[in-house]
């Protein structure tokens, strides 16, 4: 049997791709099936009712607190990411097409050095930067441009904003930039030899050629945020959480684990589906580059 | 040169925080806040008293090294089967393993957390830090793998071979020469560049494995 495996270079594949593929089912299909389960279970106190129900689903369709949550992590998560991508843009274009090739990787590793430390750090000092007693407000007061500290950039959804847009940073501007490498320069050339003027060249070769990527940027950011909820829980005050806030809430404070896990599948589902909607908008620009 | 200054200008936004950290390590007050109070180098002497932090500081260690040992040992596992071989349903296979690079962090967390405490009636401990946390790093294990493995000409390793070298030894005389870019970052940390770059060129554009490995440094 074994030998039977080994003799083939599909067996061998499969053999090799078997234990981390393993690992993906028992570790994440098998706890999502499980998480879709209890969605339909009831939390009977301390032991679980098994018999299946819609009843989470009809609560989170019925309490309108859900709705709003979920409205609004899908707001933040939107404009999140439409900051990081617009200003992430400009930094990947620069490294791309304005550095000298030697230099590209200093400037991507100039980039990424603040990633390395870690993630609830960065939160924290955001809190320093923002807080009521923080750097902007100290700073402001001692040019004299405001009279009392701002109380509108801590402990609300536009501090969960910032502190995610800088989290994110990276995520946008590295497939932008090897989308942006992967141009044939002799394209601009073409283009300007054929008479466009160099904004008319960026919007017609350059900015079509670099969806593929800005596609990417704005999936690996839009995703991922719906799920934090570590920058609301410790940025967004009492006005700030997010539906990431209330799934943990259920599963940990609440004791209520099946409704929990309906938030959960729904909260996946809006993004899934959003996500989906995203690419069939963007088919054209991606069509034929795979 | 306007975008130069927009790129300085970007930089500092992005150190902000950072450059914030060493100061306040410095300052003799208890809360975080400006005006600075004044000097101190207490908080250092602190770190080296506080007991329940040198266990923390352990903890983490263990849970950071064995993360890295198994991701890694996954990854090469999965990088190398993608890079060399052909096998029935490959890209699904390597995308459901790339999954969790997307699946937003508290869906795979509550779930691994209904799996253990509800499912198997398990108390939460390192080991099920450490699992969920090999699960999560797989995927940039393989990323970052994937450019240097990619790069490799399968002809070396039969070259090995031929003279001489089992499939298994093949593996370290052939690869971990030449994978060694990859390697090397893999353990400095989650490069989340690295993970960025493989992963949105393998749904959107390939990128040419060589352009991968001069972005990782290498």
């Amino acid at each position: 049997m074994f030998n039977k495996l080994t003799s083939s270079e599909g067996g061998r594949g499969l053999l090799l791709i078997s234990p981390p593929f393993f690992y993906a089912l028992l570790l994440m299909a098998f706890p999502l099936g499980a998480i879709i389960l209890f969605s339909f279970w009831t939390q009977n106190f301390m032991d679980v009712d098994t018999t299946f129900t819609l009843n989470n689903y009809r609560q989170i369709i019925d309490q309108p607190i859900y709705g709003a949550l979920l409205q609004r992590s899908l707001f933040v998560s939107a404009v999140v990411t439409v900051v990081t991508v617009l200003l992430a843009f400009p930094i990947a274009y620069f490294v791309s097409f304005h550095v000298r090739p030697d230099r590209k990787s200093l400037w991507l590793f100039l980039i990424t050095i603040p990633f390395w430390t870690s993630y609830l750090i960065r939160v924290f000092l955001w809190k320093v930067i923002l807080g009521y007693n923080g750097v902007i407000n100290t700073g402001l007061l001692n040019i004299g441009l405001i009279d009392e500290p701002l109380t509108f950039i801590l402990y609300n959804i536009n501090a969960v904003i910032i502190t995610l847009a800088h989290a994110f940073a990276p995520f946008a501007i590295l497939p932008i930039f090897v989308a942006l490498e992967k141009i044939d320069r002799s394209l601009l050339e073409a283009s300007r030899d054929l008479g466009e003027n160099k904004v008319m060249t960026f919007f017609r070769v350059t900015l079509p050629l670099a969806m593929p990527g800005v596609v990417a940027a704005v999936l690996i950011v839009f995703i991922p945020t719906i799920g934090d909820y570590v920058t609301p829980e410790l940025m967004g005050g009492a006005g700030g959480k997010l539906i990431a806030n209330m799934i943990q809430t259920q599963f940990l404070a609440l004791n209520n684990a099946p409704l929990g896990a309906a938030l959960a599948v729904v909260a996946m589902l809006s993004v899934t589906a959003i996500s989906l909607v995203f690419i069939l908008l963007n088919r054209r620009w991606l069509r034929g580059r795979s | 040169m306007s975008l130069r200054i927009y790129a300085i200008a970007y930089l500092v936004f992005l150190y902000a925080p950072i450059v914030l950290l060493p100061i306040f390590a410095f300052n003799d007050a208890t809360i975080i806040a400006f005006p600075l109070a004044g000097f101190t180098t207490d908080w250092f002497g602190e770190l080296m008293t506080n007991r329940s932090l040198h266990t923390s500081v352990k903890n983490s260690l263990f849970i950071a090294v064995m993360t890295a040992i198994l991701s890694t040992l996954l990854g090469i596992c999965a990088a190398r089967a993608g890079a060399m071989y052909r096998f029935p349903v490959k890209a699904g296979i390597m995308g459901f393993i790339m999954l969790p690079l997307v699946l937003p962090e508290i869906i795979v967390a509550v779930s691994l957390l209904v799996v253990v405490v509800q499912i198997f009636d398990m108390g939460l401990s390192n080991w099920t830090i450490i699992a969920a946390h090999v699960l999560i790093c797989t995927p940039f294990c393989i990323a970052i793998l994937n450019g240097a493995f990619q790069n490799l000409d399968p002809s070396i390793e039969e070259a090995a071979m031929d003279l001489g070298e089992s499939r298994f030894s093949a593996l370290p005389a052939g690869h971990f020469a030449l994978g060694h870019a990859g390697d090397h970052f893999q353990h400095a940390d989650r490069l989340y560049h690295q993970r960025l770059m493989n992963s949105s060129s393998r749904s959107f554009c390939p990128a040419p494995a060589r352009r991968c490995r001069s972005i990782s440094g290498g």
